[in-house]
This record gives structure tokens, sequence and C-alpha cells, in this order.
């Protein structure tokens, strides 16, 4: 009975992608190509690291819903599987002719399964920890604001509030701490929120299938944000980003990442940069985090950050590496999508081929702009791999800024 | 889960995948085409050569039909299994096993796709023949046993003909190279060797022979410089005696890709985007050349090519050029360019081959089934190659409302390009009605079928076999 109305709300979800299940060509570019001049090496993170059967991948997806909407009978727990086992990352989305929007498809299908009660035991336990201690990984409330213990650069009474996000805060502590440092020393006070207040920003929520516990948790977001007063958001974490953009806030608040803030006083030439150490880092690789590089994560994506940071260690006279893999194409490392939890063992393997990969490159340093990714990478990191840093954390560690008055 | 008794048998030793679940199952029903799919029992992802001879035995021991695969993209159908089939998908063989710079040749496995191995050559300043539209994502065993076409083929004419040698696993499971590669420790230098050539057999065979497990290809130096441009005709009939004259004075040499255009396509075009255009003097017919070489030989040829046209009333028609094809080139080789053809909708694709002299009938033809047929979009474009031409015939439909008319329209158009002399190109199961009409042609093929393959498991109905 159960399976029953599982069926036809899976069918209900995939009714307004009926457009996209109907014009899928089937031509197989978001399951396997190459394409060297656009930095495409290979597309679909789950087909190569948890398993290559067709019921994965974009095409696999929109095939699957299409016979959903058909009314064929699938086994419901191959379809729970196959659809929780997807990053959300949006890269099949990147490269299909069509313009087509299987990743969207996937948070669909999986709100209607969470939604009549299929969710997957370690999807239900993120969103458990969310809606009860307001962080995917159901870490302390209290504990929140503690990596800005002794921290100079928070100032009670700042126009800017900084919001590292769940992952800085918990599991890139080192991030949240360098980001308060480097806009400390750029001349950008921030505030924080008290950790009663702080909210997850819902995207977390929005991936695995809870949009309603995701739409509460960015309205109490928003309201902590309005009492704090501030003008001016500043984000670390790349999916806050993309969700603080799509989320009403007073008017004028401006959210911006913290890159912004570095990159507009370069640009104004309001500060400058002096090595701190005399050895260079090494080669550097930059991940192309998939919430600030592709365009199907809206604005965030849009604003394609790693290509600025790129700009801004090439003026800093860093050497970056190239990998084969890279841009807005760039085949995710497997932090999002609640992948982590459902398949632990992929989701590592999807790290190690990122880190692998830029190892190969010569990479001795790999820098991420997004601290979700950045922890990710960091548990995944085995011998003779590159060290993975947080881009902040590296600025801070090799560079002293100067304000030029 | 837990595999069924046949599921068992194909993952036999090796590192085959089986996949029995129906969900996995779904994504092998269809391939780009229209023809309609059956539900196979199976699929297996082969990692091996011994993973392939072990699917074709068992198929063989039980009597069960084997379709082969590798990306899907053909529109000729040849990758949709039948009920109860089991699918051989060779995508995961992609190695690049050698590229061999002594013998000019790539020796790769059937699943590599073109962008993974013009990437390998491209750094070694070399390139492929002929490369299709897709090649993104379309694999060299897929193109090749499809009868590919594209890039390269006005100076090469069709995938095949830049197949050195093949390593096939036949019907029996039994391994044969062919070409030169037949004395195992001469390898693949030379397609023509010994006797008749075997290689033909297995190219636009569509798995129906046996399963390619290697290909030996040629490759070619990387031309250093590209340019595009486009000549007008007043008419099919001169726009085809100059295609005549091209090749036969071997203009084509540097040409690397030609498409021609009907009027309907050059008048949507250049009306879209120059509305003001005095449409009395809009071509009939527009060939859009692609040449490559260097900047001394292109400059030449095109100079040669354009007063060539002038001898049969043609002319440089730059704004076609400019609005749409140097756009689509310089976007690169692959059928991305073609989004704005493809747009949303999903298209029949029916591809024949013509003498130049059967261009104007393949265009009336066209305009037949559009008047027969105006609830569908059609289209009709040429790919230029060294002799004679191939036609596209591009049907778009929507296909939930309107897949069961297209397929019965597709084969009305397919009766009618026969009954004009156009030849099929890509079969597979899309032409595969028509077949008995190329008697002993036709009769040989189904003989030859029965000798390898007396069990007849390998890809059944397609090319009506
Ligand atoms: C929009 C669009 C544009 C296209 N443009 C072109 C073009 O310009 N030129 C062109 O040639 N094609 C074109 N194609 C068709 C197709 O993409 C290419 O031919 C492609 O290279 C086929 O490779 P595949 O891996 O998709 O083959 P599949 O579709 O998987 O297989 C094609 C056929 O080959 C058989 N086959 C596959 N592998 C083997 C093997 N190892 N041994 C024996 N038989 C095998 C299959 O049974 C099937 O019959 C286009 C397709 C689309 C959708
Ligand atoms: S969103 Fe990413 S993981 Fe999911 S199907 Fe698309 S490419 Fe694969
Ligand atoms: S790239 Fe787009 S059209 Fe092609 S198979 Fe994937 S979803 Fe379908």
């Amino acid at each position: 009975m159960a399976q029953d109305e599982l069926r036809t709300s899976l069918a209900q979800a995939a009714e307004p992608f009926v457009e996209n299940l109907y014009h899928c060509l089937r031509c197989n570019y978001c399951v396997e190509m190459h394409w060297e001049e656009r930095g495409i090496q290979h597309v679909c993170p789950t087909l190569l690291h948890h398993n290559p059967a067709p019921g994965y991948s974009g095409k696999g997806y929109l095939t699957t819903a299409r016979a959903v909407l058909e009314g064929e009978e699938l086994p419901i727990n191959s379809l729970i599987e196959r659809f929780f086992n997807c990053t959300t990352c949006g890269n099949c989305e990147e490269v299909c002719p069509v313009g087509l929007r299987p990743a969207h498809l996937v948070k669909q299908i999986r709100a209607a399964m969470v939604a009549q009660g299929f969710a997957p035991a370690p999807i239900a336990a993120i969103a458990e920890n969310v809606v009860e201690r307001h962080n995917p990984a159901g870490a302390s409330i209290e504990t929140r604001n503690h990596w800005a213990a002794g921290l100079d650069g928070i100032a009670a009474g700042a126009g800017a509030l900084y919001l590292p996000g769940c992952a800085a805060s918990y599991e890139a502590p080192a991030e949240a701490r360098a980001t308060v440092s480097v806009l400390h020393q750029a001349g950008v006070p921030l505030k924080l929120l008290p950790p009663e207040q702080a909210r997850c920003c819902g995207a977390p929520l929005e991936e695995i299938g809870f949009p309603a516990e995701a739409d509460a948790e960015r309205r109490e977001l928003a309201a902590a944000i309005a009492r704090s007063g501030c003008r001016r958001v500043v984000a670390s974490g790349a999916e806050c980003l993309g969700s603080l953009a799509g989320t009403q806030l007073a008017d004028g608040v401006e959210v911006l990442h913290a890159f912004d803030l570095i990159e507009r006083a370069v640009a104004e030439g309001r500060i400058g940069f002096e090595p701190r150490v005399n050895a260079a880092a090494g080669p550097i690789g930059l991940l192309d985090s998939c919430h600030l590089s592709k365009k199907s994560h809206g604005i965030a994506g849009a604003a394609n950050h790693p290509l600025r940071i790129r700009a801004l260690l090439d003026r800093l006279g860093c050497q970056t590496v190239a990998v084969a893999d890279q841009g807005s194409y760039a085949v995710c490392c497997g932090a999002a999508g609640g992948m982590p939890r459902m398949s632990p063992q992929s989701a590592a393997r999807m790290a190690d081929g990122k880190l692998r990969s830029f190892a190969e490159a010569g990479a001795v340093v790999v820098l991420g702009a997004s601290p979700l990714c950045v922890a990710h990478l960091r548990r995944s990191q085995a011998a003779g791999f590159p060290a993975v840093m947080g881009v902040f954390e590296f600025i801070d560690s090799y560079f002293r800024l100067r304000r030029v008055v | 889960m837990k595999l069924s008794q046949i599921g068992t048998e194909l993952a036999g030793q090796g590192g085959a995948l089986v996949l029995e679940d129906k969900i996995d199952l779904l994504g092998y029903r269809r391939d780009t085409s229209i023809a309609p799919g059956g539900n196979p029992a199976a699929a297996v992802i082969a990692r091996s050569v011994e993973d392939v001879a072990a699917a074709v035995a068992t198929a063989n021991r039980r009597k069960v039909p084997l379709y082969v695969r590798a990306a899907g993209s053909t529109y000729a159908g040849g990758a949709n299994p039948c009920d109860g089939a089991i699918v051989l998908d060779t995508s995961a063989l992609n190695r690049i096993l050698k590229i061999d710079e002594d013998r000019g040749l790539a020796l790769v496995e059937p699943g590599v796709t073109y962008g993974a191995l013009l990437a390998e050559l491209g750094r070694r300043g070399l390139t492929l023949g002929v490369v299709p539209l897709t090649g993104a994502a379309g694999t060299v065993g897929g193109a090749i046993a499809s009868h590919g076409l594209g890039t390269g083929s006005p100076r090469y004419q069709s995938t095949g003909d830049e197949v050195a040698g093949l390593e096939v696993v036949l019907p029996s499971g039994e391994l044969l190279r062919t070409g030169s590669a037949v004395l195992a420790d001469a390898g693949f230098f030379a397609r023509y060797a010994v006797g008749p050539d075997l290689t033909g057999m297995f190219l636009g065979a569509s798995g129906s022979l046996g399963v390619i497990t290697k290909i030996a290809l040629w490759v070619h130096p990387r031309p250093e410089y590209q340019e595009t441009f486009a000549l007008g005709f007043p008419d099919y009939e001169s726009g085809a005696r100059f295609i005549s004259a091209l090749q036969l004075k071997e203009l084509t040499h540097n040409l690397w890709y030609g498409a021609g255009y009907e009027d309907k396509a050059i008048e949507a075009r250049v009306m879209g985007a120059r509305p003001q255009f005095e449409r009395a003097a809009l071509p009939r017919f527009c060939l859009a050349l692609d040449a490559r070489g260097t900047s001394e030989e292109v400059a030449r040829d095109r100079a040669r090519i354009v007063a060539e046209a002038g001898r049969f009333g043609g002319a440089e028609f730059a704004l076609f050029d400019e609005i749409f094809f140097a756009k689509l080139r310089r976007d690169n080789t692959f059928w991305y360019s073609y989004a704005g053809y493809f747009g949303r909708s999903m298209c029949a694709l029916l591809m024949c081959s013509m003498a130049n002299e059967t261009v104007p009938r393949f265009f009336r033809a066209i305009q037949n089934n559009r008047e027969a047929h105006p609830e569908f979009i059609w289209a009709g474009g040429l790919v230029l190659c060294r002799r004679g031409v191939h036609g596209a015939v591009i049907v778009f439909y929507e296909e939930r409302e309107q897949w069961e008319q297209i397929r019965m329209a597709s084969e009305r158009c397919c009766r009618d390009l026969l009954a004009n002399e156009c030849v099929p190109y890509k079969s597979g199961r899309v032409w595969a009605p028509m077949m008995d009409q190329f008697g002993r042609y036709h009769t040989t093929l189904a003989r030859l079928k029965k000798t390898l393959d007396p069990n007849g498991i390998m890809s059944p109905q397609i090319l009506g076999l």
C-alpha cells in the first residue's frame, strides 16, 4: 500500500519535469564524454566511483523517472538507492546540450520519497541533525562558535555579519579562523551570530529531499540576520551563498562570499600582499567546487569564484597546475548531496580520484573555496597526496595583508 | 542483488559487471533512434576480451539474443535489443592501447570515445581522419559498426575507410584478426592483405556479425589552420554539378567538413538573423565548407573552389558563414554545435548515401514528405564526401504524443528515398524493414550471417537479419 502511494507520489514529482523526460535524446553526454578544449574528461562522479550502471547518471535518472511517470513497476529499494546516490553536483546539467535538468529532478524525486517515509536512514539522520541542532553533522549548538575563540577581528558592533556555515564552523574551523584573520587585516571587522541563533542555510536539506525543513531553517536564519542589524552578510560556505541568494532577506542586505571582499579590495587598490614565508607554497591545485562554479547552482555557480581565485593567485605569483577536468565541468569531489553519509566509501573514492588527479598534475597543495569540499577532501587524504587548504587558510599562511591608505 | 543463473554464467570468472536490476536495464532499451526497443533480461559491462567471449558463449549456449552497445547514441536503432536479450556493453573497453607513429596508426579498444582519442593524438600533433559530430561521447567501435561519417568526410569519406584492421570476437566466441594482423607477429599495418578484405564485413554490421574488440585506425597530422566559407547556388542541380567537379578535381583534399543546406534552412537562418535581407536574392542551395591545412593551402584552394563555383552559377555567400556556419565550426567539431539544430525537440534521423546527381531528387522527396506530414518539422541536409554525398533527413517530433506516428512517417520517407535512388547508410533497425529490397545482397548477407552465427544470436532483426 505504502509502495503504491510512493509510486503515485513519485509520478507526481516527475510530472513537472515532463518536458525534460521526453526531450532527453539519450546522447550520452552526461554519462561519459571527453572534450579536451572544454576541460571535460568525465562527467558523473556517481558512475565513476559508485556504480557504472545506467540507472545512475543524468540520463539514467531521466529514463527512470519517465518509466515511473508511465506507470512501470520498478523495484522500490533500487529506486531509492539510485536516487539517493547522486551528489546533485549538476555536472550532467552543465554538459547537457539540450539544457535538461536531471539534478533538479533528483531533488524532487528525493523529496517525494522522503515525504512518503522512504528516506534512507543515513539521510534521515542528516535531516534530524539539522532540525534538532541546526547542522548536518549533529554537533552541539553550544560549540558552534568555538572556532573563533581568542580571535582578533570579531566585533559586536561590526556592520558585516560573518556566516562561516556549518562545514567551516565544525569541520574546517581553520578556514573560518583564517577568513576572520584575513578580513581583519583588510580592515573588515565581522560580527557572529550567537550560537543559539545560528541556523543551517537549508541547502543540505534541499539537496537530500527535505525542502520544507530547509525552508524553515532558512527563514529562521533570515530572521537572525535581520536581528543582527547588519546590512552585509559574508559567507564562507559555497552552498550557503547559493541558498542565501535565494532567500528573502531584509531590503538592501548584501550577501557576499568572503573572497568577494578581498577581490574588491584588491581591485580598488585598498590592500596589498606581502609574502609571509620565504618558501613558496609549491604548485597549487585549485578545486572547482560545484556550488561555486556550475551554472545549475544558480547565482553562486554563475559567479564562478574558482576562476576568480585563480586570477588572484596568478597576480600573487603563485604557480597553479592544470588538471584534465577543471572549470565549470570539473567532476564533483563527492562532498555534497548526502553522499558522504549515504555511501561513505563511494564519496571517499570521489575525493581520492580528485586528489589523485591533482597529485598527478604535480600539485603539492590543493585549495578549495568551499569548506564543505575542503573538509571532505581532508578526510580522504592519503600519503603522497597534496595537502588540502581553504583559500583563506592559504592566504593567511603565506601572505600578510597590507592596507593601502 | 543475487544474480540469476544466466547472470552468474555471464559474470564468468572475470571482471565483467552483470546487471539485472530493472532500473539499470531501462537504460539499455533504446538508443538515440526512434526505433522501439525491448526489455533486455540482463546486461554485461565487459572489461576484457575474455568477458566479451564469455558473454557470447553464454548467449550461444542458452540461445539468447545478444546486442552490442557502447554509448547508444546511434540514431539507426542498431543498439536496441529485443525482449529477453542480453546487452553487451563495450563502453568500459576504452583503452588506447598504442599510438604507433612509425606505422601511422592508433590501436584502440572499441569503447574509447573519439574525444579521448583525439585529445591523446592532439598532444602529438596528430588527428583522426573521420570523426562523427558526436565525437565527445560517441565511441570508435559504435561509429565504425554503424558506418560513421562527419568531420573529415570530404577528405577521407567514411569512418570505415580509416580502419586498418580489426580484432573481432565471432559469434562462435573465437577471436579473428583482420588485415596484416592475420599474421599475429606482424600486427596491424595494412588493411588489404592475403585475400579478401574481412575487415569490411564488420563495418556497418551493427554488431550482427561479431563483437569488435580492437580497432587499428590510421592517424594523420593535425592541420594547423582552419577557416570556413559558404557558397550559394541558384538551385540544387547546379550545386550538385559543382560538387561533382569539386570532387573530380580533388579540391576536397583540404576540406574537412562540408554541409549542404536546402532552401528552407537557408531562408530560416538568413531571414531570422537579417530580416531586411532581400528574400528573392537568397540562394536555393548552400554548401558551407570547413577548410584546413596550412594557411597557404587553404587560401589557394578557397580561391580555386570559389572560381569553380562560378562556373556553375554559384558564388560566395559570406552572410551564411557569418551568421551560422563559422560559429558552428568554431565551437568545435562536435555536435554541441548542432544544439541549435536539435533545440529541445526529439528527432528522427534518416541517413542515406547518394550520387551527386540524385541531390535534387533527395530534396524533392523531403519536400513531398513535408507536405504529406505537416504535423512534423522536416529538415534535410547533405554531408560532403570524397565521392558522392550523404543525405540526412531530420524529422522533429514530440515523443510523448507522436512516437507512433513518427515511426510510420519515417518508414514512408525511407521508402521514398529508396525510390529516389538514395541508398541507406546507417541502417540498424530503422531501415531494416526495407532490407528485402536489396535482393541478392541481402540473401548473401543472410547466408554469411547463418554461417558465422548459426544460432542467430547476434543482434537479430538488425539489418533485417
Ligand atoms: C545528434 C546526433 C548527431 C550525430 N552525428 C553523427 C555524425 O555526424 N556522424 C556519425 O557517424 N554519427 C553521428 N551520430 C551517431 C552516433 O553518435 C555516432 O555514430 C557514434 O560514434 C556511435 O557510437 P556509440 O558508442 O554511440 O555507438 P552505439 O550507439 O552504442 O552503437 C552503434 C552500433 O554499433 C554497434 N556496436 C557498438 N559497439 C560495437 C562493437 N564493439 N562491436 C560491434 N558492434 C558494435 C551497436 O550494436 C550499434 O548497432 C549522431 C548522433 C546524434 C544523437
Ligand atoms: S548531479 Fe552529478 S552525480 Fe548526479 S547524475 Fe548529475 S553528474 Fe551524476
Ligand atoms: S546530456 Fe541531456 S540529452 Fe544527452 S543523455 Fe544526458 S540528459 Fe539526455
